[in-house]
């Protein structure tokens, strides 16, 4: 039996004949916004920065816990910080595990320091805050699907910046030759492995530092989209209806404080706070059942100018989580 | 084309293979110091940040390391997996990344006192300062650790070194290493070499892509302390090719500044903006690579001033002749 995680890859996905330009069509109407493809939400953010001339003099603003591999692309033409400063000229606003920031606080902050607002809406397609969908505040929005559907590979960017998207075909026409088919299958195997059986991890971060290069999606990958709307819809369903079905199973004091009536979250897992040995302790309770929870750090403010982050675990509630497993995650959390 | 190393690495490794292995007392730093060699600079500085997290000076990401915003990407990357870069002080602030650019060393009586205010390890980066001085004092001494990249000095592929007076962190190194697995050692050396040998998009793709391989392959490779054993009196000869570099162009102010007590990677030429192009051309066409990269004239982490200067290779392999005859050439130029 596969270990049950944050990522949806315990099931095999049903293959289509997808076309990239139905697929951006549906996407486009999905988020309202015009929406290109591109092989990673690493590159589509490479991309909008270049395409916005920041350079390493130029800082962004990113959350203190981000992956990674995200900082590693951001170091390449800007320079990652924590506070912000004069030489700011860019902010990361990361809608953590699919929770929306609070953008009644974020936007104007932003928008008095004069700064670019890029979303990472990386963790959830269509989480809600205030009604409006994320991605829908800033200048550009990125967005991973590898996380929220099993296509190992993907991300997408929308935005209303007609230039950039120019600018982004550009780029997706001229790498398409063949070390970039190489390097596609050369990844699609490398990410394959690594989801399926945790294998490679180093080599999946190769991978995805030399991605940037690369921005075409691997045909195998859009194969594994949902084929239509309706599809991608019901999907979203199924992991809201797990959201809520966990949310309201778990023990309200568990849950994030004070739970904000603005937001509508659809996330790719539930920040639980128990005490830290209890952590440990439920941890290792469900990965003797085959349940893997990591622990974590979740900014209860969700606010990236006034972050308060604390350790909890990451519940995962993706569409492939059969209710078993959804009730021995709360009966084990609850009698924690 | 005369590169900024030396890239007979096949023939050194020939010819390094009957030698004995370096002794760390070779290296000649003082007494009290423990050399730990690793298989590259990043691994060396990935060891470093492993102490200070196994010490909970880096208790998680939110710990900032202060560093100069123009190193290679792959520095960068290096600490993210423990710390977070940064070129702001703030409360979070642990530890600073003083890199002694092409071995010339960094203003340290005007960072010490700032790192010592803010309680910050010092961390120097000599992967270019191998024999370099600050005030009598030899580069990678002078703060808590200082890194070494053998590979800017010798025909290696791979090679680096921590310096610390440290003996808990020297042990951690040594039990680090023996635990570090062997077995990237030839794809990392594999990339390097297509990389350095047919340089291309391609082969420079698959060497980015092979750093993120270094935190896993920290021991050095079994050839690496021989070559460098090998290779190590040659260095004299670089000292003399700097010391002409002096000679001849030293009615330069720009040259007559640099410290005479310095190893350096390369030289860094001073022009005005719009005459650097023809110096660049000028070195090129002696058959020596040359290019504008921006060197930090005040030497000073906390107040940098990067300004674009051009590249003049020293190495040992160049003999004094070739060294002598490209001075000459590029005297009119400065």
């Amino acid at each position: 039996m596969n270990t049950l995680n944050i990522y949806p890859y315990n099931k095999k996905g049903a293959k289509q004949h997808n076309k990239i330009n139905t697929l951006e069509s549906y996407l486009s109407h999905f988020w309202n916004r015009p929406a290109l493809i591109i092989s990673s939400a690493r590159v589509s953010l490479y991309e909008t920065l270049n395409f916005f001339g920041l350079n390493r003099s130029n800082h962004i603003l990113v959350p203190d816990f981000i992956c990674q591999s995200i900082l590693n692309i951001l170091n390449q033409n800007s320079f990652p910080v924590k506070i912000p400063d004069s030489r700011t000229t860019a902010v990361l606003v990361f809608h953590q595990w699919g929770y929306p920031q609070k953008m009644s606080l974020v936007l104007p902050e932003a928008i008095r320091r004069k700064l670019l607002i890029i979303e990472d809406c990386a963790h959830s397609l269509d989480s809600l805050y205030q009604g409006k969908p994320i991605g829908s505040f800033g200048v550009a929005s990125i967005f991973s699907f590898a996380k929220i559907l099993p296509t190992y590979l993907g991300g997408a960017i929308t935005t209303n910046n007609q230039n950039l998207l120019d600018h982004l075909n550009q780029v997706r026409q001229a790498k398409n030759n063949f070390t970039d088919h190489l390097f596609n299958l050369v990844s699609w195997i490398i990410a394959k492995r690594s989801f399926n059986y945790g294998h490679g991890r180093y080599w999946l971060n190769s991978i995805y530092l030399e991605s940037i290069h690369h921005p075409n999606i691997k045909k195998s990958a859009l194969n594994l989209f949902p084929p239509n709307l309706a599809q991608l819809i019901d999907i979203q369903n199924r992991r809201r209806a797990n959201y809520t079905r966990l949310r309201d199973q778990i023990k309200s004091q568990y849950l994030i404080p004070d739970h904000d009536k603005d937001i509508n979250p659809n996330p790719i897992c539930i920040p639980v706070f128990l005490e830290e040995a209890q952590q440990l302790i439920v941890q290792k309770k469900l990965r003797l059942k085959n349940i893997e929870l990591e622990i974590l750090h979740f900014d209860i403010n969700r606010n990236i100018f006034q972050p308060d982050y604390r350790r909890c675990l990451a519940v995962p509630t993706h569409h492939n989580l059969p209710t078993t497993a959804l009730e021995i995650i709360y009966k084990t959390i609850n009698q924690s | 084309m005369i590169h900024e190393v030396e890239y007979n690495y096949l023939s050194s490794l020939l010819k390094a293979s009957l030698s004995k292995p370096l002794k760390n007392s070779s290296l000649d730093f003082p007494k009290e110091t423990f050399i730990t060699i690793t298989s590259s600079g990043k691994a060396a500085l990935h060891l470093i940040l492993k102490w200070l997290q196994s010490q909970s000076i880096l208790p998680d990401k939110t710990s900032t390391i202060l560093t100069p915003r123009w190193l290679g990407n792959w520095v960068y990357r290096t600490i993210q997996a423990t710390a977070s870069p940064t070129d702001i002080i703030s409360t979070n602030t642990r530890a600073i990344l003083v890199y002694h650019q092409y071995g010339f060393p960094q203003n340290i009586s005007s960072i010490l006192p700032v790192a010592r205010k803010h309680n910050l390890i010092i961390i120097e980066d000599c992967a270019h300062a191998l024999w370099s001085y600050y005030q009598n004092q030899r580069l990678g001494t002078i703060g808590d650790f200082g890194i070494l990249s053998f590979s800017k000095f010798f025909p290696l592929l791979m090679g680096g070194a921590i310096i610390t007076k440290n003996k808990d962190a020297h042990i951690f190194f040594q039990n680090q290493l023996k635990k570090s697995r062997d077995r990237y050692h030839p794809l990392l050396t594999i990339a390097k070499y297509l990389a350095v040998k047919f340089p291309s998009s391609q082969t420079t793709e698959i060497l980015e892509a092979s750093y993120a391989l270094y935190p896993y392959q920290t021991k050095p490779g079994p050839f690496t302390s021989k070559i460098i054993s090998h290779n190590f009196s040659k260095l004299k000869q670089r000292q003399t090719n700097y010391s002409i570099i002096k000679n001849i162009l030293g009615f330069n102010t720009w040259i007559a500044g640099l410290e005479n007590d310095a190893l350096p990677y390369i030289v860094p030429l001073f022009t005005s903006p719009n005459r650097l192009p023809q110096l660049i051309s000028q070195i090129k066409q002696k058959g020596f690579y040359s290019g504008s990269y921006y060197f930090d004239v005040n030497r000073n982490l906390f107040n940098p001033n990067f300004i674009p200067m051009a590249w003049l290779p020293v190495h040992q392999g160049i003999t004094s002749h070739q060294m002598e005859d490209i001075c000459l050439s590029i005297k009119n130029y400065l």
